[in-house]
């Protein structure tokens, strides 16, 4: 069940401006407010993109938790296969 | 009874207008003219009005509750802006009363469709609008699909409400005629480290099963092998499901297809489908 809120912990904060810098001024106590286990709040908190897919996070809310650091999809993805080696990407 | 005088299928990835010169120019332009060649087709049959069916990227909430298929019901929808198609906000025009209208037919034919006043579109309807109505001048009667979140609906339940929305059109005005536009994926994944990676193989299944309109091999799929073989985006094929229950029996015509734009994170096709 708690996937649920760490989806929607993800759109809320990619969705309104106002809980995106609650977020950053606070992240503990705007993740207080989301049923989360532990795990999944320090990923959160630490915007862990390679540990929140391995638990399971959406993948179309995770490119926007993402780009709240900016960046292409390229980078994000980069990030993540250095915690899961897969086969390379390619050129452009 | 009304006529549905197009049917086609095509791709709806943002970098397609958000990052158009990344793409190798061969194959951005056959992507140009796959595009071009199915908005003269639209263009020349003329339709009143076009269904859409497609499916939002978590741009609409998911809570508190969701409807796996909804209705936009409503005189127009407006697009949200986006870093990765880099469109300006679209208003594009709907049609209220068909709109309402579909909504009983429907539910009359036994599809518990849902429906939104608000619904916000984004580049599911965006990107071939762009393409496809580039004055934004045909109504547009907008279906969205739960595709980017689970649980899903089967693909059986969208090709079903595929052919309860040909119930409807059928009951239309005889002069009327109505356009079918389908738009997602083939393959492609995103947001985890497989972003960017396609499954030719899998496109060219699929794009051979509309030539043959083997429907019931493409309904054999089941969620979990799409996902794996394909990746979270191929969701997106119940889309292009839907519109085969509208046009039960039509062949596929591949008009253009790419295997891979790296740069796009996706392959692309455009098929449409050819009506008696």
């Amino acid at each position: 069940m708690s996937l649920y809120y760490v989806d929607k912990f993800m759109f809320q904060v990619t969705d309104d401006e106002h809980c995106l810098a609650r977020f950053n001024e606070d992240p503990a106590a705007v993740l207080a407010e989301y049923q989360l286990t532990p795990e999944e709040a320090r990923a959160l908190a630490s915007r862990d993109l390679p540990a929140l897919y391995r638990l399971g996070a959406n993948g179309y809310l995770l490119l926007r938790f993402a780009h709240e650091k900016g960046g292409d999809f390229r980078q994000i993805v980069a990030a993540m296969r250095e915690q899961a080696p897969t086969a390379a990407g390619g050129e452009a | 009874m009304a006529k549905i005088v197009c049917a086609m299928a095509v791709i709806h990835g943002p970098r397609a207008t958000g990052a158009p010169e990344t793409a190798a120019p061969e194959k951005a332009q056959q992507v140009w003219d796959g595009f071009e060649a199915l908005r003269r087709e639209l263009e020349e049959t003329s339709p009143d009005w076009a269904l859409l069916i497609t499916n939002d990227h978590l741009t609409n909430p998911f809570f508190p509750y969701v409807a796996p298929m909804v209705l936009g019901t409503a005189p127009s929808f407006r697009s949200v802006p986006e870093e990765s198609a880099r469109l300006p906000e679209m208003v594009v025009p709907s049609d209220e009363a068909v709109s309402a209208q579909m909504l009983d037919a429907v539910w009359e034919a036994g599809v518990d469709l849902g429906y939104s006043y608000d619904l916000l579109l984004d580049h599911g309807s965006t990107v071939p609008l762009h393409f496809l109505t580039p004055r934004l001048d045909l109504p547009i009667v907008h279906i969205h699909q739960m595709v980017s979140r689970g649980p899903r609906p089967p693909l059986q339940r969208c090709y079903t409400l595929g052919g309860a929305l040909r119930q409807f059109v059928e009951k239309r005005p005889a002069s009327e005629r109505v356009a079918v536009i389908a738009t997602g994926g083939l393959s492609h994944w995103v947001g985890g480290p497989q972003m960017g990676q396609v499954n030719p193989a899998w496109d060219q299944w699929v794009l051979r099963q509309l030539e043959a309109r083997a429907d019931a091999e493409l309904l054999s799929m089941q969620n979990a092998d799409i996902e794996e073989q394909a990746g979270n985006g191929a969701h997106e094929i119940r889309n292009w499901i839907t519109l085969l229950g509208t046009v039960p029996g039509a062949p596929g015509e591949v008009v253009s297809y790419v295997d891979h734009i790296p740069s796009w994170a996706q392959s692309t096709a455009h098929v449409r489908f050819r009506l008696q």
